[in-house]
């Protein structure tokens, strides 16, 4: 009986013991892969505050305005005058459009009396 | 070994026994000897406990180096300063093995770095050395790849400033230990930010970004224009800045000559001070707007009042006379667009000159301007004025403040006379008012909208006015003699304009300076009008856009802003 229970507790050590060592190494490998992947996001945010500062040094108004000088001849680009700007007030109204209202009275009559021509028009394609 | 009981001579056990008591010695010993080992090694852990592990580089903690900065961001969220991330090279010279072998390697990638100096470096026992710092990852690259042991790379965080010499006296700058030493950047570790980095806090890119009232579109124009004006009018400086007159934030603010905040050594050559702030000056005639407002607001002259200028003012010896002369009985108005001495001494003393020292006390003008750069300077005003001393400071002679002062101020004639602080951080038009004063009375205030648009239309800022036509734009022009050996000199001078735009609707106030300016040609003058009034115009034309203030070319609008006693007169 007790030789039995010894050789039962012989493997289970022996399966603990190769279990244990899994896990270790499991974690390890685990633990190098977080450091890898720790590296690689400072990486990253290393070449992404860089872009940062490229964006905005691109977005400067005289970064743009220095590249924009050398080339003025072809784009004409001048300091906004007064007279090119209006308000809603002075753009004339849209000229008026003539619409066949009474067709549409009509329609709408024929609509609001129960009938639908269009639905009765499908139905009958139907 | 034997037990012995001391009450019996002799006792003979058996030999179990014996064994017994045997066993249970060595048990006893075995114990003090576990006991003794867990004691020494208990006692090791409170040693490594006790010692303090020296993780400081040259004296300083490694998360202040490593720490990181806000960033810095324009009223419309463009950055105006951030941090990069960029990797320094240091040593641990005991670990180095041929100190001869690696000075020279290093030289091969940095040959800037001079010999004996690494050599020194590299050669001794330290736990730390910088050789390097704030390099880029292309040299970081190139040193891993000599393989020298004992060299190593840290990651540190570098202030990049992309606007460069454009925003340089609102940003400051700060030192290769990313501490503030000037500007918003000074302020910014007065505040917090100092703090947070000595908690070691302030690491990564998660600090919350701090907005500047700054527009950057503003404040390129502004720069861009001063930068002209130095090379159009062959001035040894120009500044300027601009005022939201009803929240006091500061929209853009320049000084010229400057520095690249990038390489904060440029920041210590002379004659770069901000101007706006830390230079103090004799502001000449757009001080005559301060005592047209005091004299008015004391109710001791009326804008109906007409002003004997015909002859200069006495004091003992001294007459003082005016610029543009008319020498007969002007107008309140006329004197303003005249820029009438005598005219506006005149009104001084009806207004009595202590009236005038508390007025201009109530006008903000004590002390340092109240802002947020460390880069200020006290203004120089006579505790009590003589005659000849209030008849002088009543057109801006004998007395010292800063553009920053004068810009308060005339914001404050415009808003309907609330004098608000200027500042650089974002505010809301309640929190700013929170804090003013009324100083004169809104009435008066209107009064000065007409006068300082009446002198665009008709006086000397007619010039401006051409360029910025549309922009109901209007403001008082300073020449002011320099003081040079003691005298006030004919030939070199500052010129100065303080204005406001849209006066129908009062928004922002601007001051332009240009410090000893030439005539731009034959044709034309030195005075303010020519050039600080002509900066200022083209500033508006070009800013007023930006800022959403549509021009209209309507003059009812200017006939509008006529006070009511003075319409349906002559004028």
């Amino acid at each position: 009986m007790i030789r039995i229970v010894n050789i039962f507790l012989a493997i289970v050590s022996m399966v603990a013991l190769v279990g244990v060592y899994a896990q270790k190494h499991i974690s390890e490998t685990t633990a190098e892969e977080v450091v890898r992947l720790e590296r690689a996001i400072e990486d990253k945010q290393e070449q992404l505050s860089i872009l940062r500062a490229d964006w905005a040094y691109l977005n400067q108004p005289n970064h743009i305005q220095a590249l924009v000088r050398p080339h003025n001849e072809v784009l004409g680009m001048q300091v906004a005058q007064v007279r090119q700007f209006v308000t809603f007030d002075d753009l004339p109204m849209r000229p008026q459009m003539r619409l066949d209202t009474q067709a549409l009275d009509d329609l709408f009559e024929t609509i609001e009396a129960g009938e639908d021509p269009i639905g009765s028009l499908l139905e009958g394609l139907l | 070994m034997t037990a012995i009981s001391p009450d019996t001579t002799i006792s003979i056990d058996g030999a179990r026994k014996a064994r017994g008591n045997l066993t249970s010695a060595r048990i006893r010993w075995a114990m003090v000897f576990v006991i003794a080992v867990f004691g020494v090694m208990g006692g090791r852990l409170v040693v490594l406990g006790n010692t303090e592990v020296d993780t400081r580089i040259e004296g300083q903690a490694r998360d202040a180096i490593m720490a990181s900065r806000p960033p810095i961001l324009d009223r419309n969220g463009l950055e105006m300063a951030v941090d990069i991330r960029v990797p320094s090279l240091y040593a641990e010279p005991r670990r180095i093995l041929d100190v001869d072998a690696a000075t020279d390697a290093i030289r091969t990638v940095l040959p800037d770095l001079d010999r004996q100096w690494l050599y020194n470096r590299l050669d001794g026992n330290e736990g730390f050395v910088w050789v390097a710092r704030e390099l880029t990852p292309a040299i970081e690259e190139r040193i891993m790849r000599l393989g020298i042991p004992g060299l190593y790379f840290l990651t540190e965080s570098r202030r990049y400033y992309p606007a460069g010499n454009v925003s340089s006296h609102i940003m400051g700058a700060v030192n290769i230990d990313n501490v503030g030493i000037a500007g918003i950047e000074r302020h910014l570790d007065n505040d917090n930010v100092a703090l947070l980095q000595e908690l070691g806090l302030a690491r990564g890119q998660d600090l919350t970004p701090v907005n500047l009232s700054v527009d950057m579109r503003v404040q390129n124009v502004l720069y861009d224009e001063l930068a002209d004006a130095m090379t159009r009018y062959q001035a040894i400086a120009a500044a300027g800045a601009i005022m939201d007159v009803r929240t006091g934030e500061i929209l853009a603010m320049a000084s010229l000559p400057d520095f690249d905040p990038n390489t904060p050594a440029t920041m210590l050559v002379e004659g770069r001070m901000n101007r706006m702030t830390a230079g103090k000056f004799e502001v000449g005639s757009i001080f005559k707007s301060i005592t047209f407002a005091g004299a008015l607001d004391s109710g001791a002259v009326s804008i109906t009042d007409r002003i004997d200028a015909r002859f200069g003012v006495q004091f003992g010896r001294y007459t003082i006379s005016d610029f543009h002369g008319q020498y007969r009985i002007l107008s309140v108005p006329e004197v303003y667009t005249y820029s009438s001495n005598i005219g506006t001494i005149k009104m001084m003393q009806a207004m009595g000159k202590e009236n005038f020292r508390a007025f201009i006390t109530r006008m903000g003008f004590e002390g340092t301007p109240p802002i947020e750069v460390p880069e200020v300077t006290a203004s120089a005003i006579p505790g009590s004025f003589s005659d000849v001393g209030a008849a002088t400071a009543s057109f801006g002679a004998g007395l010292s403040v800063t553009p920053m002062h004068m810009l308060r101020a005339m914001s404050a004639l415009v808003n309907g006379g609330y004098l608000i602080e200027p500042t650089l951080l974002r505010t809301t038009e309640e929190e700013a008012m929170a804090g003013a004063e009324q100083v004169i009375s809104a009435q008066t205030s209107a009064t000065m909208r007409y006068l300082m648009r009446l002198n665009a239309l008709e006086g000397s800022g007619s010039r401006g006015n051409r360029i910025a036509d549309g922009y109901r734009w209007g403001g008082k022009t300073g020449t002011a003699e320099k003081v040079v050996n003691g005298r006030y000199s004919t030939t070199k001078n500052v010129a100065f304009f303080a204005s406001a735009f849209p006066l129908d609707n009062p928004q922002y106030a601007l001051v332009i300076l240009v410090d000893e300016p030439v005539e731009e040609n034959e044709m034309s003058g030195r005075t303010a009008g020519w050039n600080a009034g002509e900066v200022s115009g083209r500033v508006v034309a070009r800013i007023a856009p930006i800022l959403g203030v549509a021009p209209n070319l309507d003059r009812s609008l200017d006939a509008a802003l006529v006070p009511s006693v003075l319409r349906g007169a002559a004028r």
